[in-house]
């Protein structure tokens, strides 16, 4: 963060804003425009069949090489050198212990190049906490390690994450091996089913992770740490929020010109997503609803699905006896 | 069960959920010890979608 002197004379000078926003957006074309960049397109454009096994080949021989990255760091430490407001023009990933960049991403990957700081991993190590949880992205990682930092990894595995994953057989994680990270070392870490915990590092760490976004997880997992056992899980991609976020506020809204769209979500590969959607069709138009809950009620592929359904089918039944023959 | 402009509609606060509850997309129950998830997917308080409160 900046203060003082520094901020205050930039903040009143707007040829040096304007000068500041130029030197991003020259940064942002060069990179877009660079052989390296051009590369990782054609790579990924390449893949006849992009399951997560042909993209995690490509990305693989992409980070053989990794001197792509740490020349793009060089430049960005350059620029923020020279200019302190300097902001580099990619979205971020941020949390306590990392700070990274996203530097590619397309429809089958993103590529973020980022540090895990050593100092705020001994914070986050040695601060007094809550419960803290073993996480199961969901997704499928390659992570190759520019400058290992002599991290020590702990691997963790867990039942697989499934489309019809249910809280009541998440059952627990386990320990499956430990061992000191090299510079250079290229890992995959499949988020379905595998999980890592960074337990100690020397110096900072210094990495590329490319996310797979073929053959994800429905959800992302979480053990607890001292027990192993499952303590909750998030959907591992956002559109699933996002839909169970909307139609809640159609519903809210009693737009019931949106009941046909709605429906469409029924056909959702998330079950979470399905059977929140069926609620808010319930919400909204009971009648129209029936057939699809009826439908529901014997054929959704996840099985806590299919015992709401039934559920909500009787209590309507018990409630109103000759409402489903109307329907 | 009510009825609003001539249409049924059920209370959806009354209709029961699922037993896997779902958070929103890149939120956690617990702070993650120190692994993947920190390292990609920025990690929040856990936000459970429900449809509670006025409707």
């Amino acid at each position: 963060m900046i203060f003082g002197q520094a901020l205050s004379e930039w903040t009143f000078d707007r040829r040096r804003h304007r000068q500041t926003e130029k030197d991003i957006a020259n940064f942002a074309d060069q990179w877009n425009l660079s052989p390296t960049h051009r590369r990782i397109a054609a790579a990924m454009a390449a893949i006849a069949n992009p399951d997560a096994e042909q993209v995690a080949d490509a990305v693989r021989e992409l980070f053989d090489d990794d001197g792509w990255a740490v020349s793009l760091i060089d430049s960005l430490a350059a620029e923020m050198q020279r200019d302190p407001f300097f902001v580099p023009p990619f979205r971020h990933l941020n949390s306590d212990v990392h700070q990274g960049l996203i530097v590619y991403e397309d429809e089958l990957v993103s590529i973020a190049a980022g540090v895990s700081g050593v100092a705020q991993l001994a914070t986050k190590k040695s601060a007094p906490r809550g419960a803290t949880s073993i996480g199961f992205s969901g997704q499928i990682s390659l992570i190759k390690f520019i400058r290992a930092g002599e991290a020590r990894l702990s691997f963790w595995e867990a039942p697989r994450i499934e489309a019809d994953f249910s809280a009541a057989e998440a059952g627990a994680c386990a320990r499956v091996a430990e061992r000191v990270m090299t510079n250079g070392e290229t890992i995959l870490v499949d988020g379905r089913y595998e999980s890592f915990v960074i337990e100690h590092a020397k110096t900072n760490i210094v990495l590329l992770q490319a996310t797979l976004k073929s053959d994800q997880a429905p959800l992302s997992v979480e053990y607890d740490s001292a027990s192993h056992r499952f303590v909750g899980c998030s959907a591992a991609d956002d559109s699933a929020s996002r839909i169970q976020m909307i139609t809640t506020l159609l519903r809210k809204l009693d737009c019931d010109a949106a009941f046909p769209v709605m429906v469409a979500f029924l056909d959702n590969p998330n079950f979470f997503v399905r059977w929140h959607v069926m609620r808010e069709l319930l919400g909204l138009d009971l009648l129209a609803a029936l057939p699809h809950l009826e439908r529901m009620a014997t054929s959704d592929r996840h099985k806590e699905n299919r015992r709401l359904a039934r559920e909500v089918l009787a209590s309507i039944k018990a409630d109103q006896p000759g409402l489903s023959r109307a329907a | 069960m009510t009825h609003s402009r001539k249409t049924l509609r059920l209370d959806v606060d009354a209709l029961p959920e699922l037993d896997t509850k779902v958070a929103v997309s890149g939120s956690t129950r617990q702070q993650e010890v120190g692994g993947g998830i920190c390292l990609g997917i920025a990690a929040g308080i856990a936000v459970y979608i429900g449809t509670s409160g006025p409707s």
